[in-house]
């Protein structure tokens, strides 16, 4: 070898941004190879709130803490990490923040690094901005993304049940009593045996062992928590250690009691569960957390443990580590259940053997609701009670000199909206596209006011417009907020808005018209949308058409019944405690709720405001049920 | 609530004097958003500035110009201290009050929502 040549060799191995420019060939390779797309579509030119960072190690746990620990310091932000890929996806929330990181690092050439120290080795770390939503990682992309929250019927997670010095105290303890080995786990019981396969206990046989002394402060929370039940006398502890999990299954219902509970300890991970429809859910159980399970989850949702080493929480990676759950269950001495969910209950015609593929009484059940679904969602809107035909009338007969909300608004708009406004927005997430378009039509810094915003699903449609939104309902606004502090609301009543004139490029009102009484308010609420807006500037404006096909009306003045599924409804009208005016539907397990609407006809619209001055109507149009029509101020 | 919606809302109570409301901090934070420039330049004149200004000088920012500056364009620094106070700053818990003597009506804060809804006999 030439002895130049072997001093430039070794020149190379010695200088470190020559091994930087190396380590950018491998994550590159690594990076294409592993997402299957071009290095050029991962990355962006432009920064944006989300990174991918090339650390170089096997994607453990220590490379996860070493790198939350190293960008937490620029705000909050989400990180996966994925197994045996050397790379990690950082989502921050704001462009700021993954600014203000690329800001911080050294730069080689192009190559922006940071040298992070992992616990084995100091380790140059790459960082890009990158547009996509997510990475495959290796199929960590089909892990189900696991909620903190979920809205399972029948199910509370109580989180920090026990201390970390009780959860110590308990485990070395339990770790001392003789575990039982089962094919996947190991295993205790106390109180009877659980048997597992049949998922039941045998009543007439009680195990060798009660339930420890040490364990008799949690058993004894435990029995408070599900009063009136009887106190708990059977407890099974699980050993799940990173891989093991349980196959879907349900307690059956006799021998065992309506509510148990499982409290996880030294680990968390995620359960699934599975209703008797077929819809999925994942919950995270942090550890020390109880899981109580009642009602329907309890009897009519399967629960299981996928067999993973990893799972996916709020788009972070969750490492598993060794998890022991503590189940504590109540026997019955009756064998008699009187659940409603026959269709899984043994003392009610269920059986196990002949029916786990086929359940006759499940379609049989499910028919049913669906018919009762069917039947409530009610095509045809019922006619006006004698009731509510009085009420409209005298209310027509009030003089108005002051155009101000009737009984009928107050009643059956304003208090119902704040009633059901949870269920509501729950089934109004989906913004409308012409709506959107409309908003993204406008001209960047526009200032727009969306008058009865509801829950604010278009308050974020255009970023580069400003977007106020007002509404009537407190409880709708309160929502708006929940899904980005950064809306801007305040609660107003939209025949009198407490905003100045001529000030808005644009106007919006979607579904707010139709919801006044009489002629007299809808055009108050129309002059003020008017007043509000300058002048050249867009008023757009949508009300229920009376000929869509989606509902049947009889009339143009109708009550529509809204169903509020009992889980957002007080427990004291469900179980009527107080007094109120509207019906309960047990069967459907809904409180059904009215709200009046003024269908509007064809042309109804334009004839409304033909009686109003000050503007044009540059377009009208029919979109999803509404009648529309674009006004643009003189 | 942000400076920005104050700038537009007025009472509702009373139809006089009734512009700009006053307000009362009791909770204020910043949540951080890109600066845009070209944004917040279409969004100067739509302002009351005059209001906008004595709010945030009533506020505490003492040093906040009273007029828009000359050559607003190219003055960065105020640029970013308008987007500060307009997009950055989220007045939590507080109220508004009516300026007007003989109406003076409260409107609370809470959650960073103003309720400015009226009762029955104020319509």
């Amino acid at each position: 070898m030439d002895l130049d040549i072997a001093i430039d060799a070794r020149e190379k191995v010695r200088n470190p941004t020559i091994k930087l420019n190396k380590k950018l060939a491998i994550a590159i390779g690594t990076l294409t190879k592993s997402e299957k797309k071009p290095f050029d579509e991962l990355v962006s030119q432009e920064p944006t709130n989300k990174l991918i960072a090339v650390h170089f190690g096997v994607g453990d746990q220590d490379d996860y803490n070493t790198i939350c620990n190293f960008v937490k310091q620029f705000g909050q932000n989400k990180v996966m990490i994925y197994p045996v890929r050397n790379y990690a996806f950082i989502e921050f929330q704001n462009i700021q923040q993954s600014l203000q990181l690329i800001q911080s690092l050294q730069i080689f050439e192009n190559i922006k690094y940071a040298s992070l120290k992992y616990p084995n080795k100091e380790r140059a770390t790459m960082f890009f901005y990158t547009n996509q939503q997510e990475l495959n990682g290796g199929g960590m992309c089909d892990i189900p993304n696991a909620m903190r929250q979920v809205n399972i019927p029948g199910l509370y997670l109580i989180h920090d049940f026990i201390t970390p010095e009780y959860e110590k105290y308990i485990m070395d303890l339990i770790d001392k009593q003789e575990w039982s080995k089962l094919k996947q786990r190991r295993v205790q019981h106390y109180g009877y045996e659980f048997i597992y396969g049949d998922n039941t206990v045998n009543v007439n046989k009680p195990a060798d062992k009660i339930i420890p002394d040490f364990l008799e402060d949690v058993r004894s929370k435990v029995s408070d928590l599900i009063k009136p039940q009887a106190e708990i006398n059977q407890l099974t502890i699980n050993e799940y250690l990173p891989g093991m999990g349980i196959p879907p299954h349900f307690d059956v219902h006799p021998p065992f009691h309506e509510k148990f509970v499982s409290i996880s300890l030294l680990s968390g991970l995620v359960m699934t569960f599975k209703s008797f429809k077929g819809e999925e859910q994942h919950l995270y159980l942090p550890p020390r957390s109880c899981a109580l399970f009642t009602g329907e989850v309890r009897f009519a949702w399967f629960h299981s443990i996928a067999s993973r080493k990893i799972d996916k929480v709020e788009g972070e990676t969750h490492f598993r580590s060794r998890r022991l759950s503590l189940t504590f269950r109540t026997i019955r001495n009756d064998l008699k259940c009187d659940c409603q969910y026959q269709f899984f209950c043994e003392s009610q015609g269920y059986n196990p053997q002949t029916m786990k593929n086929k359940n006759p009484l499940l379609q049989e059940y499910l028919a049913k609701l669906n018919q009762i679904e069917i039947q409530q969602d009610n095509k045809v809107v019922p006619n006006k009670t004698q009731e509510e035909i009085q009420l409209l009338q005298d209310q027509q007969q009030q003089l108005l000199q002051i155009p101000k909300a009737t009984e009928v608004e107050k009643k059956y708009v304003y208090e119902i909206y704040e009633k059901i406004a949870p269920h509501f927005s729950s089934t109004r997430y989906k913004p409308w596209p012409k709506i959107e378009q409309f908003l993204k039509s406008l001209e960047p810094g526009s200032l727009v006011a969306d008058v009865g915003c509801g829950n604010g699903k278009y308050l974020g449609s255009n970023p580069d417009i400003e977007m106020i939104g007002t509404d009537r309902s407190e409880n709708l606004l309160k929502i708006c907020k929940e899904k980005s502090d950064a809306y801007q609301v305040f609660s107003a009543d939209s025949l009198r808005l407490p905003l100045k004139s001529e000030m808005f490029d644009a106007v919006i009102s979607i579904a707010v018209i139709h919801h006044f009484s009489n002629k007299i308010l809808r055009q108050q609420a129309i002059r003020e949308l008017l007043r509000i807006c300058k002048s050249k500037g867009l008023i757009l404006i949508y009300v229920w058409a009376m000929e869509q096909e989606e509902k049947t009306f009889n009339e143009q003045d109708v009550f529509v019944p809204w169903n509020l599924q009992f889980k957002y409804e007080d427990e004291k009208v469900i179980n009527q405690e107080v007094q109120q005016q509207f019906k309960i539907d047990d069967q459907k397990k809904t409180v059904v709720y009215k709200r009046y609407y003024h269908v509007f006809k064809q042309g109804e619209i334009e004839e409304l405001l033909s009686e109003m001055p000050g503007f044009k109507i540059v377009n009208n149009y029919y979109d999803h049920a509404n009648w529309v029509v674009v006004l643009q101020k003189d | 609530m942000r400076l920005l919606v104050h700038n537009l809302l007025m009472c509702n109570k009373c139809d006089k004097n009734n512009y700009p409301l006053k307000i009362e901090v009791n909770k204020s934070v910043i949540m951080e958003l890109e600066f845009k420039k070209d944004a917040i330049l279409k969004l100067i004149p739509k302002l009351d500035f005059e209001v906008l200004s004595n709010t945030v000088r009533e506020l505490g920012f003492k040093q906040f110009p009273k007029q828009i500056p000359p050559n607003v364009e190219q003055d960065l620094a105020f640029l970013k201290d308008l987007h500060r106070v307009l997009f950055e700053t989220h007045i939590m818990d507080g109220q508004l009050t009516c300026p007007n003597p003989s109406c003076k009506r409260n409107y609370p804060i809470t959650n960073g929502i103003p309720n400015m809804i009226l009762t029955e006999d104020e319509q």
